[in-house]
């Protein structure tokens, strides 16, 4: 790994950087937020840039979306080696605490306020994995190819895991809606 | 009903409209690379402000050591002092000593770690953050439960900032096999750099947004009150609404420079 010395800076190095920085810290901060909630954003922010500027000479990316797919795939690597080390993070892992409808979207109406509860519970109910692909990919408009790139598996895969997340989402939220009575109990 | 998946798509997306990083872009760029905006003359600050303090303010320090709140990134060496308007750091480099205050670091990868004032046996008082269940994870609620957190082996290094970073290692690990120089820590607090350094972060942090005029009397007052008559004052740019100081060790300077929010001001 190449190893840069902050007192040997280098104008181009340091302006691409400065331009990535500026161009993806929003959006990566945005989707650590959402899809890894139990984590500390900022700090894996800061961390996937400070990756990023350790191999700024062999970052070369083929266009935003390449940029974006290796910001979030080294956040993601970041978050799960954080989530190893840090056992108390566990018992976080399966709520979606940050995510709480009332406080940080309130929804159009009261309609929509159980509909969005009613998904939120159902996502909550689901595995991390499943949580993880519904989230980036709702957030982003990210093509299966971005998909694998960040998880590590193959386009396809990707594809394939969206797909089944998205039916047991579906699944979940009509376990909600059924009538508790429905199924020939009496 | 509406595919849930839209639904969510739709929640998550006004979540993400709402938030917001805590650090500006260009702070995130100095603080990862350790370079601001160049001095002029030629030399680079090695320190910036804008950190939100990882440590609830309630947690009192009575009893550990006295300290400031720091996060310095992982394996740079651009040390950050968060506080007020005014921050010290040290400017240029000098080839062995630890010269820039001590860092108690969780590890040698994680980006948290806390700043506490030069002491004479730096290793003894990080060990009382760890104990006190301050580090290794700064930024998360203690546990409830009693008992004192263990201690681990943690060693003196010098990284490349010339900052003393006391970190837990492996047995048998080095401060080489972490990326750093062996510390020698001997006779720290009896360094005048460091103890100038200690005293202007002490008055240049104490209030807010501080003149130009205001620092550099302060600065003088510092250098008289230790007399220390090789150093003296350089003031970069007379007319910044508030400043800030940094220390060329290689030419004896408190140089008073404009604060870089200020700097991003019209």
């Amino acid at each position: 790994m190449t190893s840069r010395r902050a007192d040997q800076p280098d104008g181009d190095a340091h302006a691409r950087f400065t331009a990535l920085v500026r161009e993806h810290q929003r959006g990566l901060y945005a989707h650590v937020r959402v899809v890894y909630p139990h984590v500390d954003a900022d700090t894996v922010v800061n961390e996937t840039f400070t990756a990023a500027w350790q191999r700024i000479d062999e970052l070369h990316f083929d266009g935003a979306a390449s940029a974006t797919t290796w910001l979030r795939a080294t956040a993601r690597y970041i978050v799960q080696n954080r989530r190893r080390g840090e056992r108390r993070w566990q018992a976080l892992n399966d709520k979606v605490a940050r995510l709480d409808p009332v406080a940080y979207a309130p929804p159009p109406d009261h309609d929509a306020g159980i509909e969005l509860q009613m998904v939120m519970d159902a996502l909550a109910s689901l595995s991390t994995a499943d949580r993880e692909v519904l989230l980036m990919t709702a957030l982003d408009d990210l093509s299966p190819e971005d998909v694998g790139e960040i998880l590590g598996v193959r386009a396809n895969a990707a594809k394939v895991r969206v797909s089944r997340a998205r039916a047991r989402l579906r699944a979940a939220v009509a376990e909600r809606t059924e009538p508790p009575d429905q199924g020939g109990s009496r | 009903m509406t595919d849930p998946f839209d639904v969510l798509r739709s929640h998550v997306r006004s979540v993400a409209l709402l938030e917001h990083p805590d650090t500006e872009p260009d702070d995130l760029v100095a603080q990862i690379t350790g370079v601001a905006d160049p001095m002029p003359d030629g030399a680079s600050v090695i320190a910036f402000p804008h950190h939100r303090s990882p440590i609830s303010p309630s947690r009192g320090s009575h009893g550990s050591p006295r300290r400031r709140r720091w996060l310095v990134a992982a394996g740079v060496s651009a040390i950050v002092v968060v506080g007020g308007a005014g921050v010290a750091a040290f400017v240029g480099t000098r080839p062995s000593a630890p010269a820039a205050g001590v860092v108690c670091r969780a590890s040698v990868s994680n980006s948290s770690a806390i700043v506490i004032e030069p002491t004479a046996d730096p290793v003894a008082a990080c060990a009382d953050l760890w104990a006190r269940g301050d580090l290794p994870e700064i930024d998360v609620p203690k546990p409830t439960t009693p008992g004192s957190p263990e201690v681990p082996r943690l060693v003196a290094c010098v990284g490349e900032g010339l900052a003393l970073q006391v970190l837990p290692l492996p047995e048998y690990w080095s401060c080489a096999d972490a990326g750093l120089a062996d510390a020698d820590i001997t006779g720290i607090t009896d360094d005048p750099a460091v103890r100038l350094q200690a005293a202007l972060v002490d008055r240049v942090n104490a209030g807010g947004c501080r003149t130009t005029a205001d620092v550099a009397a302060i600065a003088r007052e510092v250098l008289d009150s230790m007399d220390l008559a090789t150093w003296s004052v350089k003031v970069s740019d007379p007319s910044s609404a508030c400043a800030t100081v940094a220390l060329d060790v290689s030419t004896s300077h408190v140089i008073v420079r404009p604060h870089p929010s200020a700097q991003e001001k019209p």
